[in-house]
């Protein structure tokens, strides 16, 4: 109760403050135009302006981040709905449905009602986030070095499990190159080089905002002018008068919402698998769990309520751990993961000491911008028809050059731009052969971190393994890592066996 | 990419996996075994996680080669002239130019030039590279070039105060 009240608190005073509320509203309506043209994200959107706002006071950075995070991710339900392509991969479910509705003459209703879904999602998702973080920190700080081994290497494996886009081993192997890519650095323990080859400049490691900028960006850079052009872009306007108001749509369908919120915290809350992931497990069990099962995929609203709910309810979801155990739950979290690190505040168990308040006042940035996306959704509806008419041909080098001065931005460093280079060709040949990011990116972060607290485990205990099983939650992580790995190599050659009995 | 291309190109990587664990492993070794001359116990070795996480990434590449393999993969597809089809695939030629164009922008352009005017080439011709040249669609590239240039330049370098590259 007392952390609610914190948060209308700081959301009170945040909303008297006349330029947090423009920053917010421009960072919204900034987020809502990268999430809606195809091949900008809400990772390279947040990315690209970390290094914008590296100069920029803690709260006018944070209001900037957060208002590009939940308009980018809401923005790919836009495109999704009027073009079928969606802005952002945790739109793509919201096109199923989105799409055929567009094609019925319901865009705007559609799009009225993806909006209403996306702030109910964001809402509960603030919400859960001032709920959970106080116990979660409480835990958190019964962490020791075990429970943060096993913590980030599960964290790692379900990322690369979930988010893999093809084979689960694909996934793992994606997290083991992140692993071994956060190994090049001056080691922490041993003050020794790790595979830097002489090189003084990679001893502080590889910095992970151009990293991440060369992962994300670059690879839908070349996409972007590989595929066809051609869109046909549907008026955001009702072909047909069907008198359908989108509160009473949208509230229809509560149990959904309920559902949907739930699985979008829970898959947030899971370290690196966010918002992509969450639309598409919301979409499937709302399709699963309802009774007009075969109206899904035709141009039902249920179909684009679930996934829009899922994936902003991540938002908040991807926050929990970020802040609590300093683990992002989704790709934009570790970017913002990054921005802290930048700005001074170190998430983890520490963090209410540290930076008291911290969490309420995000989580007020968080519910601000759904009053923002509010505003600018309705005055963005319109002009939307016309922004995602920008040809790639104009748009896509812009990107590219905003992706290299944002990596230079971070650390005014010449080797980060090589860094961009080298990462933008690697994400996109590793795109091609369908590795998802999201692991690589996770491992890149928390490598350093799992190598530090396997080896403090073991010298704490004279090189004994034995503190891995005998405390509980590192124990129960033990279990959940190792259930995820049989559960997937049985999963992956069962079908592998049927597919060759076929 | 269709599967029996994605299987086709898992077979690669995943030798090109070994071979790099490989690598790895030897030289995580090298580092266990100097802690180990240093008389310092072996779980202190700064070689040791990078030892396991290469013995991981080694199975999991031989996982994937064993399912590319059962999914039917061979090495027969590495000839001549299925190079050549790969060579005019207008995806491997959109990739190769804008990856070679931004490694002339960001080793060349902005080693030898100052920001705005390296970013305008890069932008300019870059455009070029893919837009059909109308008088019409000159004039737009050098607005929006001359446009972007400035706000980046504006924006970094005036309003964050970044020095510019």
């Amino acid at each position: 109760m007392e952390n609610l009240l914190a948060l209308f608190q700081n959301l009170f005073e945040y909303m008297t403050n006349f330029n947090i509320v423009l920053f917010m509203l421009g960072a919204t309506a900034l987020g809502v135009i990268i999430g809606a043209l195809p091949g900008l994200t809400a990772t390279m959107g947040i990315a690209l302006l970390t290094g914008l706002t590296y100069n920029v006071p803690l709260e006018y950075t944070f209001t900037i981040l957060m208002g590009v995070y939940v308009g980018a991710i809401y923005g790919g339900s836009v495109s999704a709905i009027l073009l079928n392509i969606p802005g952002t991969a945790s739109a793509a479910a919201t096109a199923l449905d989105g799409h055929q509705l567009a094609i019925q003459g319901k865009a705007e209703t559609a799009i009225k009602v993806t909006r209403l879904a996306s702030i109910i999602g964001t809402f509960i998702g603030v919400i859960a986030l001032v709920l959970l973080s106080p116990p979660l920190t409480k835990i958190a700080l019964k962490f020791t070095s075990p429970e943060y081994f096993m913590l980030a290497l599960f964290g790692v494996l379900i990322c690369g499990s979930i988010a893999a886009e093809d084979l689960s081993i694909k996934g793992w192997i994606g997290g083991f190159i992140g692993i071994l890519i956060a190994f090049v650095r001056l080691d922490d323990l041993e003050s020794i080089p790790r595979f830097t080859y002489g090189n003084f400049t990679l001893f502080s490691g590889i910095a992970i905002i151009p990293a991440m900028i060369g992962f994300y960006a670059l690879p839908e850079v070349i996409k972007a002018f590989a595929r066809e052009q051609s869109f046909d872009v549907s008026e955001a306007k009702d072909k047909i008068k069907a008198d359908e108001n989108p509160f009473k749509i949208v509230f229809s369908k509560l149990r959904v919402i309920i559902q949907s919120a739930l699985i979008g915290v829970g898959i947030g809350a899971l370290p690196g698998v966010g918002e992509d992931v969450a639309a598409w497990v919301s979409y499937d069990t709302a399709k699963k769990t309802s009774k007009d099962k075969d109206k899904f995929g035709t141009g039902c609203y249920e179909g684009a309520i679930a996934p829009e709910v899922g994936n902003n309810a991540a938002i908040g979801g991807a926050l929990i751990p970020l802040l609590t155990l300093g683990v992002p739950g989704s790709p934009p979290a570790a970017v913002l993961l990054g921005a802290l690190t930048l700005h001074g505040i170190r998430p983890g168990p520490m963090i209410n000491i540290e930076s008291p308040g911290f969490i309420s006042e995000m989580a007020a940035l968080l519910m601000l911008s759904v009053i923002a996306l509010l505003i600018v959704g309705v005055i963005l509806a319109k002009p939307m028809t016309k922004i995602l008419k920008v040809p790639t041909v104009y748009l896509m080098p812009i990107v590219a050059a905003l992706s290299v001065i944002g990596a230079y931005a971070i650390n005014l460093s010449r080797f980060d731009l090589m860094m961009v280079f080298i990462f933008g060709v690697l994400g996109y040949i590793l795109s091609k052969m369908k590795y998802s990011p999201a692991p690589i990116v996770l491992g890149l972060i928390l490598g350093n971190m799992i190598d530090v607290m396997f080896r403090r485990t073991l010298i704490v205990n004279n090189g004994s393994f034995l503190n891995f099983v005998n405390r509980p939650i590192a124990l129960i992580f033990l279990v959940l890592i190792l259930f995820t790995i049989t559960s997937q190599i049985i999963t992956t050659f069962k079908k592998n066996n049927k597919k060759n009995i076929a | 990419m269709n599967n029996r291309n994605l299987r086709r190109s898992d077979l690669v990587t995943s030798l090109i996996l070994i071979l790099f664990s490989s690598v790895v492993f030897f030289e995580a070794l090298k580092m266990l075994s100097s802690t180990l001359e240093k008389n310092k116990e072996w779980y202190v070795s700064a070689g040791l996680f990078p030892l396991i996480v290469s013995i991981c990434l080694a199975l999991c590449a031989l996982l994937l080669f064993i399912r590319a393999w059962k999914d039917g993969a061979r090495f027969d597809f590495l000839n001549t002239s299925n190079m050549k089809i790969m060579s005019e695939n207008k995806e491997v030629r959109v990739a190769v130019i804008i990856i070679s164009w931004l490694a002339i922008y960001i080793f060349v352009l902005l080693k030898f030039l100052p920001y705005w005017l390296g970013t305008f080439i890069f932008l300019f011709v870059f455009m070029l590279f893919f837009k059909k040249i109308t008088m019409k669609s000159l004039v737009t590239m050098v607005i929006i070039s001359v446009c972007t240039t400035v706000a980046l330049t504006y924006g970094f370098g005036t309003l964050a105060m970044i020095p510019l590259p």
